[in-house]
């Protein structure tokens, strides 16, 4: 079909019409908004950066972790082969060398020099799906089971919510998770290869996380891709992923490691106009964060959020902007961890803990490649991903392998593949 | 076989046959450094990369222009691991590969027809560290005879050396230099590399010489321009063995037109060249000059008339004009000038230089003290006099035969009685009493042609007689070929330059004489464009038909290459000295 039937009268009105749409909603958002400016006062936050030759009093690890995959590797009748890939990259902070940010080799402390690289087999029987699935993320993930993260979950749902919920024998409710695991978890539909891509990938990415947390490695920030945001509490079914971050958080908060999660996209309505009142405030070179309240604060969460889950449950939401060029960009981190060493009920001292917070995150993203964004996901990023080309590569040699082993290649590809559309 | 090549470089990234891309550690990189490629695909080979262009990158950098950009804006930027990240893409050609034949226990080399797998781990060759295993692989491309330098991988020269066989000497060489480049030097280690050849040859008893008639315009190779020159050979051998000299020199190597002014030192081995009037022929002549038809005519009318004594006649008109007569006559009155031309056969010693090109002799002409028409016609008349004798050796394969045939060429009266009563044809050219010997079985003789823009012009080559022109396209036949030494490859003759199956070029004077060297070629060296504008003094990229591959070499200096093979000279032994044992 020509590119002229899809620039119609049509589309243009059509978008016209979205954009309208979409303005009014700010509008209206922003009139939210401004009830609460005068805690975004208080909220909003401007710092100097550490110059170039600053000196931590003592330098400190950073980890991040990202993954990637490809949803479609093969087809063969009702089974799927998926590649999903992870990759974990540690930086020391370096400074007292002059040399910042320099990476750590990780062969003795994570296999494969912090790469991982899987293969994930599922069917299209549902309930063959779910085993395969579970066994996938049992073999990767450092626990003996499953029961351990959904048990840390709902061991952190009653520290959140005790009103709510309450653990009354943990042997008990360890013995009901075992016999009822399917009843925990919710599954997707494994007709849906993004979302399981999806899915495994996030299992790939805290799997390594978990491994860093257990290494002996003195790790001070570990960086995750994406929110912390899961499905709110108190539901009896969420996906794998939630148990697993939960474990992480918990984990880490025994190793004293900040965990973190980083979003490219803030998806926050309203960050645009904090964000102007920060360039208004501080000048546009400014470089600043700004928590969005939440349960931390006594008057709660700010109006333009009061039927979304922001900040997350168990998680605390910072907006922050490092450079003039660079977007906004949003941090979750651990609420437990966040109410132990951020929070205090002297203002001073938790403004005084928040700044330490920030301009630690701030160095780490004057990287030149991304300034203004933490470079270690960058890196971490740029490790997992696949090249066109590498796809092409691998996927070819999967098909070879299946032939070699007497599986016709016609098989293999899929219809969309092979019909071009 | 498997090699050892020390630790790996850097990784194969991408490209095609024309074109390869590595990515190597940020270590010190040259244009012209040679990598080394194992690949197992089919078989194993061990392919040959060589460098022509690089870039430093870092890796996972995204936009260079935006990284510098921000490192300026941003204060406090700065390039994470940046040491670690710093890489260097390499762009080069692949020369071809070497696959190991068990038979026959040596490596064998062919051009690039495939390529090395994905990600091939490369090896970087290095001095010491692995440069035999090069050796070993282009052993082939290698080998031969005349040592003319050794080669030079990027700015390092190997313990390589680059040689000529000594069977292609008569395919004709090319040495083109500016001034300053080192053309002489690289002819006094040729030269001297011949000596070492017959001395090797003598050594072990085989009868298998090369001669070298080399041109010295500025009286440079015999004591050389350092501290060693030729006559430094010629002494330590005399040394050692009065009779090795005498079987490799004879009693003279040095020829020159005045006695009294060679050093004393040289004296003892030098000869005053003398060349009779009588044995120039008007080809000679018209060799080295360019007459009017009616010149050329009138010589020769005057040869066919009055034979050997042509030239003490010109001034008989013969029918010609007037103006024709004295043009030649004024022409040849540098002659009765000459200190290398006399009247009458008697004090010539022309036929002693012929005999000894036969042997297998080295010989050097001190031509800084003649003029150039004495130095191109002098040596028109050797290089004439030694081809048409072989060419009579050719037609012929009896003794009696041979005798008819030398009376049928173009040679002097006087050289063909002489040749006769001296027996010289028996002892050049024929295996015993009557069966002549095949031309392949003379011994090869390279002659140079100093300043040959001045001689080989167009117009001079154009003259089908011309003694030069036969030589540069029969001379393979004969066994004789010549070296062309010129400042420029421009101004020789692009039919000769097609001839010269040996080209050493060294560095150039403009970009104009680099395309025209790289075009004039008998391999194709596009790729080496960047390295002939950085050929420093001293290194020449030398090409070959009879080579898949072309060289840089760097030409040692001639003090150096002496001092090296001083073991060879201190160590000869009189053959007929007895043991003394006590």
């Amino acid at each position: 079909m020509s590119i002229d039937n899809f620039f119609s009268k049509t589309f243009d009105e059509e978008m016209r019409d979205t954009f309208k749409l979409l303005k009014e909603r700010s509008i209206s958002q922003a009139k939210k908004l401004n009830q609460d400016l005068h805690r975004l006062e208080n909220l909003l936050m401007t710092f100097e950066p550490f110059p170039l030759a600053h000196k931590f009093d003592e330098d400190f690890l950073v980890a991040a972790v990202d993954g990637s995959g490809i949803s479609s590797l093969c087809n063969f009748e009702d089974n799927f082969i998926q590649l999903v890939t992870a990759a974990t990259v540690i930086h020391n902070t370096n400074t007292h060398e002059n040399k910042p940010m320099k990476f750590i080799a990780l062969d003795d402390v994570i296999p494969n020099n912090g790469l991982l690289t899987k293969v994930f087999n599922f069917s299209a029987d549902r309930s063959l799906f779910i085993q395969q699935l579970i066994d996938f993320c049992e073999s990767v993930y450092p626990m003996q089971d499953l029961v351990d993260p959904i048990l840390s979950h709902l061991t952190e749902y009653s520290e959140w919510d005790p009103e709510e919920f309450q653990i009354s024998d943990k042997n008990k409710l360890s013995k009901k998770i075992a016999s009822e695991l399917l009843n925990y978890i919710l599954f997707p539909s494994p007709l849906q290869e993004d979302n399981i891509l999806q899915s495994v990938r996030e299992i790939a990415e805290y799997s390594l996380a978990k491994q860093v947390v257990l290494s002996d490695l003195p790790i001070k920030y570990l960086i995750l891709d994406g929110s912390l945001t899961i499905f709110p509490p108190g539901r009896q079914k969420v996906p794998i992923g939630d148990y697993l971050l939960r474990d992480l958080c918990l984990s880490s908060r025994k190793r004293d490691i900040i965990v973190c999660g980083l979003s490219k996209t803030h998806t926050l309505p309203g960050a645009t106009q904090i964000s102007d009142i920060a360039k208004e405030r501080f000048g546009s070179n400014a470089h600043w964060f700004c928590r969005i309240p939440g349960r931390e604060n006594p008057q709660g969460k700010l109006t333009i959020y009061e039927n979304r889950e922001i900040p997350p449950a168990m998680a605390v939401t910072y907006i922050f902007k490092f450079s003039e060029t660079s977007p906004i960009f949003r941090i979750d981190f651990d609420y437990f961890w966040w109410t132990k060493s951020i929070f205090n009920e002297d203002k001073e001292k938790m403004k005084d803990h928040e700044m330490q917070l920030f301009r630690e995150l701030d160095f780490m993203s004057h990287e030149a490649n991304w300034y203004g964004y933490p470079c270690p996901p960058g890196f971490a990023h740029k490790k997992c991903t696949l090249t066109h080309i590498v796809r092409e590569v691998l996927t070819s040699r999967a098909i070879q392998i299946a032939k070699e082993l007497g599986i016709k290649e016609e098989h293999l590809i899929s219809a969309r593949k092979k019909i071009g559309l | 076989m498997e090699l050892d090549l020390g630790m790996p470089f850097g990784v194969l990234a991408g490209g095609h046959l024309g074109k390869l891309v590595v990515i190597t550690k940020n270590e010190d990189l040259s244009v012209g450094d040679i990598f080394l490629i194992p690949s197992s695909r089919g078989e194993f080979r061990y392919f040959i990369f060589r460098i022509s262009n690089f870039e430093n990158i870092i890796r996972r950098l995204g936009s260079i222009d935006t990284v510098a950009e921000t490192l300026v804006v941003e204060k406090d930027a700065y390039l994470a691991n940046l040491e670690e990240e710093k890489l260097i893409a390499v762009e080069g050609s692949l020369l071809g590969y070497g696959k190991y034949h068990d038979k026959d226990n040596k490596f064998v080399f062919k051009k690039a027809r495939r390529l090395p797998e994905h990600f091939s781990a490369i090896y970087k060759v290095q001095k010491v560290q692995n440069e035999d295993s090069l050796k070993d692989i282009l052993a082939s491309q290698l080998s031969g005879d005349i040592y003319v330098g050794d080669l030079l991988v990027g700015e390092e020269s190997l313990n390589i050396d680059v040689m000529i066989p000594k069977g292609k000497i008569p395919m004709h060489v090319g040495i083109f230099g500016a001034t300053g480049s080192g053309k002489s030097n690289l002819m006094q280690v040729i030269t001297k590399s011949f000596i070492d050849y017959n001395l090797q040859c003598y050594i072990n008893g085989i009868e298998d010489r090369i001669t070298l008639l080399t041109i010295d315009p500025h009286d440079e190779y015999a004591l050389g321009t350092g501290k060693f020159g030729i006559q430094d050979i010629v002494d330590e051998i005399d040394s050692r063995s009065s009779q090795v000299r005498r079987e490799l020199f004879g009693d003279f190597y040095y020829l020159t037109t005045s006695i009294d002014a060679t050093s004393r030192v040289v004296q003892r081995f030098a000869k005053k060249l003398k060349i009779s009037l009588q044995e120039i022929l008007p080809i000679d002549l018209m060799s080295i000059h360019q007459f009017t038809p009616p010149q050329i005519a009138y010589m020769y009318a005057l040869h066919a008339v009055y034979g050997d004594e042509w030239i003490n006649k010109v001034g008989d008109a013969q029918g010609f004009m007037d103006a024709t007569v004295n043009a030649v006559e004024r022409y040849l009155a540098f002659l009765r000038r000459s200190n290398i031309f006399l009247d009458g056969y008697a004090g010539s010693n022309l036929l002693d230089v012929v005999s000894a090109l036969e042997m297998g002799r080295v010989l050097l002409f001190n031509t800084s003290i003649t003029s150039q028409r004495e130095q191109f016609l002098s040596t028109t008349i050797i290089a004439r006099t030694v081809f048409e004798l072989r060419k009579a050796v050719k037609s012929s394969n009896t003794l009696d035969i041979l005798k008819k045939q030398i009376a049928t060429r173009d040679l002097s009266e006087c050289i063909r009685r002489d040749i006769s009563q001296k027996n010289l044809i028996q002892k050049f050219y024929l295996k015993d009493q009557t069966r002549v010997k095949d031309t392949s079985e003379l011994v090869p003789i390279l002659i140079t042609v100093e300043e040959a823009p001045s001689i080989l012009t167009p117009d001079l080559m154009r003259f089908e007689g011309n003694v030069y022109k036969a030589i540069s396209r029969q001379g393979r036949k004969f066994g004789i070929g010549l070296a062309v030494i010129s400042q420029q490859v421009s101004s020789i003759n692009p039919a000769l330059l097609s001839q010269l199956n040996t080209q050493i070029v060294l560095a150039l004077g403009n970009a104009d004489e680099i395309r025209l060297a790289i075009k004039a070629a008998s391999r194709d060296i596009s790729d080496f464009e960047s390295e002939f504008k950085v050929l420093d003094r001293g290194e020449a990229v030398v090409t070959a038909s009879y080579r898949d591959l072309p060289f840089v070499v760097h030409v040692p200096l001639f003090d150096d290459r002496f001092k090296k093979d001083s073991a060879k000279y201190t160590t000869i032994k009189d053959a007929k000295e007895p043991e003394v044992i006590l």
